[in-house]
């Protein structure tokens, strides 16, 4: 049993602001994934839950108890960290083993072996044990680091950036095992990352921070397709969503008319037409790169624009079209565009989000909708 | 390549011998003064300069067993008990600093606290006045204080010269280790003094020994010190061989010998770890 909830914390550096009061609640066995471009105070969080950064305003309580001045060796956490951290004049058992002969820890010598041999086995490094750490690769590196951690059974395992520094094919793999040693330990996992698939694929919630601020908490879904604001929304999706600057004209009750300064599109009204709030005639209109589609017949409806860039992903291609002043991304499964064609870019009839103009909010984010999950 | 163009045989070849010439300027007093050593005082004082002689450990048995020496008296004999006070006061003088100094460098490079600059300049200006400049205040201290002529003393005034170099050189290390592998061990459950002990030290021990060397030659070859804080009970090495400068003569020989003897122990030491000198010598410049 073991939860994590932060009330309004504050984390100030001299007169730098790196985290300026955040709530969230991290509920026992529940992998929770803080997501957030650099700068966004994700590692200052997680440090000040692991307790080795102190907490400048607010509570973290730790299985209902306030632990704001519990010293980091008395909290029952452990930590991944970027760096690694491994202690480089220890061989890579010492460093399994160390968390285990700390004076806390109270393990005899035979079940400290058993721990690290056992912990070895399920991260595949029984081969490395007798190996100081320089002389171990980045994959290697991470697994003793994740398998330090995991050999100290503390209720919270605190993750910073664990994956970001392997290739994809290493990473992916890493993704599927972290899941289920997560469900195989009990363990509660906070999770930092910037980058949004390993927020999506393995958290059961996420907290999107930005310079210190949280921009959302929700589940992977509902960050994805009922992001909070522009941020998030930008944040999440590979190619990033395209935001356009549309004025709104309600065609019927099922479509509407946006009209951008370089032409028009129709798009599925998201709501019932008087149900739309009433301050989105001027709005940006988010729409996911998958949900364009560019037509070389320029007799078609949509938006005239030329390709700008076509990168060929194997069975997509990213295409960006450039639209009077703006470049629109596209998702397509058609490869043969080439520089400076002239095209005409429609919006499948799919969700679109709408966000206010000025302060990026998303209008319809309150309603209650039923998304369309495919793509 | 570009190796090859640059270093051409010929190239080459004016390299070594630009080098081997500077070995020689350099190394030749310390060569005459291993050569006078060995020298009765006749062909010391030869107003030929003599390269070719009959060597003798006449000067090494008169410092070491005392006695005659050749048809000269053998001026004074104390040259092993200033070797001794040499012994004494510099290895002292360097663990008293690793104690007091170890502890201040892990403050100074981990720590954020008030004055920390100025603390740590304070430490590196012990090392901006020439010694001159302060030693009559201090004499004068020493006689109130009963320091004068005590081997405590001379221990103390020396951490002038160590404690700076080992505050600023042993912060430079602490600086390198990553302040999250200390991080990690307080998560594994450390207190400070475990982490300190366990982590710290172990990761900072090449440099610790290799600095703690650095400040062994410095004070070992002080001179003003000893000179002026000590008398003949406490006189380091350094200090013990202006003895053989008598008012008849100057025993050349006796003094070269018990140079060549002082000499030693810090030059076995910087052998010993010639490779990490370099380093514990560029490091606290690099960081910090």
């Amino acid at each position: 049993m073991s939860t994590v909830v932060l009330r309004d914390v504050h984390k100030d550096y001299g007169k730098v602001k790196a985290v300026r009061g955040i709530s969230f609640e991290c509920a026992d066995r529940e992998i929770l994934a803080i997501l957030g471009p650099s700068g966004a105070g994700k590692t200052s969080t997680l440090k000040m839950i692991a307790g080795l950064e102190a907490v400048t305003r607010g509570e973290i309580l730790e299985n209902g108890r306030l632990v704001n001045f519990l010293p980091p060796e008395k909290r029952n956490a452990a930590m991944v960290f970027e760096s690694y951290a491994l202690y480089p004049h220890f061989t890579v058992y010492e460093n399994i083993a160390f968390p285990l002969r700390s004076k806390s820890a109270r393990l005899g010598a035979e079940t400290i072996d058993t721990r690290v041999h056992e912990v070895a086995e399920m991260l595949q490094i029984e081969s490395l044990l007798g190996r100081k750490p320089a002389e171990l690769s980045g994959g290697q590196k991470q697994r003793v680091s994740l398998g330090r951690a995991l050999a100290k059974r503390a209720e919270i395992l605190l993750l910073d950036e664990p994956l970001s520094h392997l290739d994809a094919k290493l990473r992916h793999h890493m993704r599927r095992e972290l899941k289920k040693y997560q469900r195989s330990l009990n363990t509660t996992v906070i999770y930092v990352t910037h980058d949004y698939l390993e927020a999506l694929a393995l958290a059961s919630k996420i907290v999107v921070l930005n310079v210190g601020v949280i921009h959302q908490i929700g589940t992977p879904s509902e960050v994805y397709n009922n992001p909070a604001d522009t941020f998030v929304a930008a944040l999440i999706g590979q190619p990033s969503i395209n935001l356009v600057p549309c004025r709104i004209q309600i065609e019927s009750a099922e479509e509407l008319v946006c009209i951008s300064r370089d032409g028009s599109f129709h798009v599925p009204c998201p709501l019932a037409a008087e149900q739309l709030p009433p301050d989105c005639r001027e709005v940006l209109v988010g729409i996911r790169p998958q949900y364009l589609q560019i037509s070389p017949n320029l007799d078609d409806r949509g938006m005239a624009g030329e390709i700008y860039v076509s990168e060929y992903m194997g069975t997509d291609s990213i295409v960006e079209v450039k639209v009077g002043d703006h470049i629109l991304r596209a998702l397509t499964q058609e490869h043969n565009y080439c520089i400076a064609q002239a095209a005409r870019i429609q919006v499948l009839k799919r969700d679109i989000m709408l966000f206010d103009m000025h302060t990026g909010k998303n209008l319809l984010n309150n309603q209650d909708r039923v998304y369309s999950t495919k793509s | 390549m570009k190796r090859s163009r640059y270093l051409t045989p010929k190239r080459q070849t004016l390299i070594w011998l630009t080098l081997a010439g500077y070995a020689i300027f350099a190394l030749f007093p310390l060569i005459w003064v291993v050569m006078m050593s060995f020298k009765s005082h006749i062909d010391i004082i030869s107003p030929v300069p003599k390269f070719i002689f009959t060597p003798s450990f006449e000067n090494y048995k008169a410092i070491l067993f005392g006695g005659q020496s050749m048809q000269y008296e053998a001026g004074q004999t104390d040259f092993l008990l200033y070797f001794k006070n040499s012994c004494i006061i510099t290895i002292s003088a360097v663990v008293l600093s690793l104690l007091a100094g170890v502890p201040a460098a892990y403050a100074l490079a981990r720590y954020r606290f008030r004055f920390k600059d100025d603390i740590a300049f304070t430490f590196l200006s012990f090392r901006f006045a020439p010694e001159i400049a302060v030693i009559i205040p201090i004499y004068i201290l020493y006689q109130k204080l009963h320091l004068y002529n005590t081997y405590v003393g001379l221990i103390f005034v020396y951490q002038l010269i160590t404690l700076p170099l080992i505050v600023w050189i042993i912060r430079g290390y602490f600086e390198d280790i990553s302040v999250e592998i200390e991080q990690a061990a307080k998560l594994d459950g450390y207190s400070w003094w475990g982490v300190f002990t366990k982590i710290a030290l172990p990761l900072v021990k090449p440099g610790l020994a290799s600095t703690a060397v650095l400040a062994f030659i410095f004070a070992w070859n002080n001179f003003i010190f000893g000179l002026i804080l000590g008398s003949s009970d406490t006189y380091p090495s350094t200090v013990g061989a202006l003895g053989f400068i008598s008012y008849e003569s100057v025993l050349w020989g006796q003094m070269a010998a018990a140079t060549v003897i002082t000499i030693m122990p810090p030059l076995i030491l910087a052998i010993f770890i010639q490779k990490y000198l370099v380093r514990g010598l560029t490091m606290g410049a690099i960081r910090g």
